[in-house]
């Protein structure tokens, strides 16, 4: 469970502190799939940040679990929207590496990182190097190495939006494949509402601050398991539109100020 | 268009052809226009040379060798570690990084006599030479190649639960090995001048001895052969680095030159331009109106 109480955050700039969010008050219940969109700008990605522990909140306090988050932790695990696989490893020892770094014993390490590589799909492709792979084979990669550590939260920062349609869409299906079979946190950032209804069960939406920085939250009814078809059904094209009007408000606003 | 293969036997003749007419003026200028041997030795006064060095060569060769090898080596060593540690270590940055900002500009060729009044004559001031000069290339090069490198592998290595000295094991040294070769190839031939240097001012053995002996007599023949090993010893260690290179850098994307291949079309011509700027007046008058 991870709580966010009166979460405020500010760049401190020569003319004062420059706010990007405050007064967050909301909680993501264990093992549940929540998606936060937002115009660009809303800050966030400063949010998932502030979670991973790559940032600390100017307000309030983030709490993993009952305990408040002060720092990097495997598992609170990102995974960026750049491509974070390290280019000098193989495709083995890159989803390796985590388990490796910690100190894991060799036996397990060949036996979760085999899994992982299955898992994702690229068995056969354990001696490549990352730039012999497509940017969706290389997000698998790092998929699988963010896996292998069996963080207990998944923070996830737009990371197919620099994927096509296509493989975007595979990824999505994967995602929540992965997620059904092994229920953990996970919080997902996006700017594409479809996306977000798709994989969410609550999809929160980050209005910018000078449009009152407010989070509001949906709901996604949709039942499990979903498949990509679901996507064409009324009642969920129905939904994205009502959260669109409602994104696109949001982003008028902060173009007008 | 043409093929690999073809361009690949017009860039040889090219060459072989370049060699011919440098070789040929050479002859020209040497045999026929009667240019004296002091100012530019014949092929033959090189052959001959090259005689009269043979019985001392291989131990200038190994002296000079040893020196330049153990200055390199123990340079490159020191530099790279000072730029890790600058990297990992901010504090250290901020106190020993104003000394280096402000003794690095320093000619290390200007430090050879002090050099020499420190340390005498021998091995040692000269491999200290050597050292300094390339340390100080590649220590500030070590430095800047981690300030470089994309934030995400960093962080998505902590996230992965490595810490900080093993972010720099398995993170920052990998990453920035290929954009070091450049600076290591500076340092090696450099390493070479420096070796040069320190040889005219001070010890007994090794190739630059020879020279600064031979250029006072006026022997250009021995002391344009001493250049030319010269040439071959620093070019060899170059492709032993680039070697090397080869090896360390098949991760990345630079085998060949990103220009390559690519060609533009519908280049704007001259008259083209003129006209663009014609008409760039004429809106600019009709806006004034």
């Amino acid at each position: 469970m991870i709580e966010f109480k009166n979460v405020g955050f500010g760049y401190s700039s020569k003319k004062g502190i420059a706010k990007i969010f405050e007064n967050l008050d909301f909680t993501i219940k264990d093992n549940e799939f929540f998606c936060v969109i937002g115009p660009s700008g809303c800050g966030k990605t400063t949010l998932l940040r502030n979670v991973a522990g790559f940032e600390h909140p100017t307000e309030g306090v983030i709490m993993n679990d009952g305990r408040p988050v002060e720092g990097i932790d495997y598992r609170r695990a990102m995974v960026f929207q750049d491509d974070a696989v390290f280019p000098w490893l193989t495709v083995y020892k890159n989803v390796e590496y985590g388990l490796k770094v910690r100190g894991v014993s060799d036996d397990i390490r060949q036996e979760k990182v085999k899994h992982y590589i299955n898992l994702v799909g690229l068995t056969g492709c354990e001696n490549a190097l990352p730039k012999e792979l497509s940017g969706g084979m290389r997000k698998r990669v790092d998929l699988a190495r963010v896996l292998a550590n069996e963080p207990e939260v998944l923070l996830m920062d737009e990371p197919f939006g620099a994927l096509d349609a296509m493989t975007k869409e595979v990824l999505q299906e994967k995602l929540v494949q992965i997620w059904n079979e092994s229920k953990r946190t996970i919080f997902f950032i996006t700017h594409d509402i479809e996306e977000a209804l798709f994989l969410g069960d609550r999809v929160g939406l980050l209005h910018r601050l000078s449009d009152g920085g407010e989070l509001e939250f949906f709901n996604v009814p949709f039942d499990r398991p979903r498949d990509i078809y679901l996507k064409q059904q009324p009642e969920f094209q129905a939904m994205r539109r009502r959260l669109a009007e409602k994104f696109h408000q949001s982003g008028k606003g902060g173009a007008e100020s | 268009m043409t093929t690999g293969k073809e361009t690949n036997v017009r860039i040889k003749c090219y060459i072989v052809i370049i060699c011919a007419v440098l070789f040929g003026a050479w002859c020209l200028l040497t045999y026929k226009m009667g240019v004296r041997a002091v100012i530019l030795p014949s092929p033959t006064d090189m052959v001959r040379a090259f005689r009269q060095l043979a019985p001392s060569l291989p131990v200038s060769i190994a002296a000079s060798l040893k020196i330049t090898l153990i200055g390199f080596a123990l340079g490159a060593a020191v530099g790279l570690l000072l730029g890790l540690i600058m990297g990992y270590s901010k504090i250290f940055l901020q106190v020993i990084g104003p000394f280096m900002e402000v003794t690095r500009p320093i000619p290390v060729f200007a430090l050879i006599p002090l050099f020499m009044l420190w340390f005498g004559i021998g091995i040692l001031p000269q491999v200290l030479l050597i050292a300094l000069g390339v340390s100080s290339i590649l220590g500030v090069q070590t430095y800047e190649a981690i300030r470089n490198m994309p934030v995400v592998y960093v962080q998505a290595a902590f996230n992965l639960g490595a810490s900080k000295m093993k972010v720099f094991k398995t993170v920052v040294i990998p990453c920035i090995i290929p954009h070091l070769i450049g600076a290591v190839r500076v340092a090696a031939a450099t390493s070479w001048g420096l070796d040069v240097c320190a040889e005219f001012m001070g010890v007994q053995t090794g190739l630059g001895h020879i020279m600064i002996i031979q250029q006072n007599y006026l022997n250009t023949p021995q002391v344009l052969a001493i250049v030319l090993i010269y040439s071959v010893l620093a070019i060899t260690l170059d492709q032993v680095i680039r070697i090397i290179e080869k090896g360390a850098t098949t991760w990345t994307d630079r085998s060949s030159l990103s220009f390559e291949g690519l060609t533009t079309e519908g280049k704007m011509s001259r008259k083209e331009k003129q006209a663009e700027k014609k008409a760039l007046m004429e809106l600019k008058m009709q806006e004034r109106k």
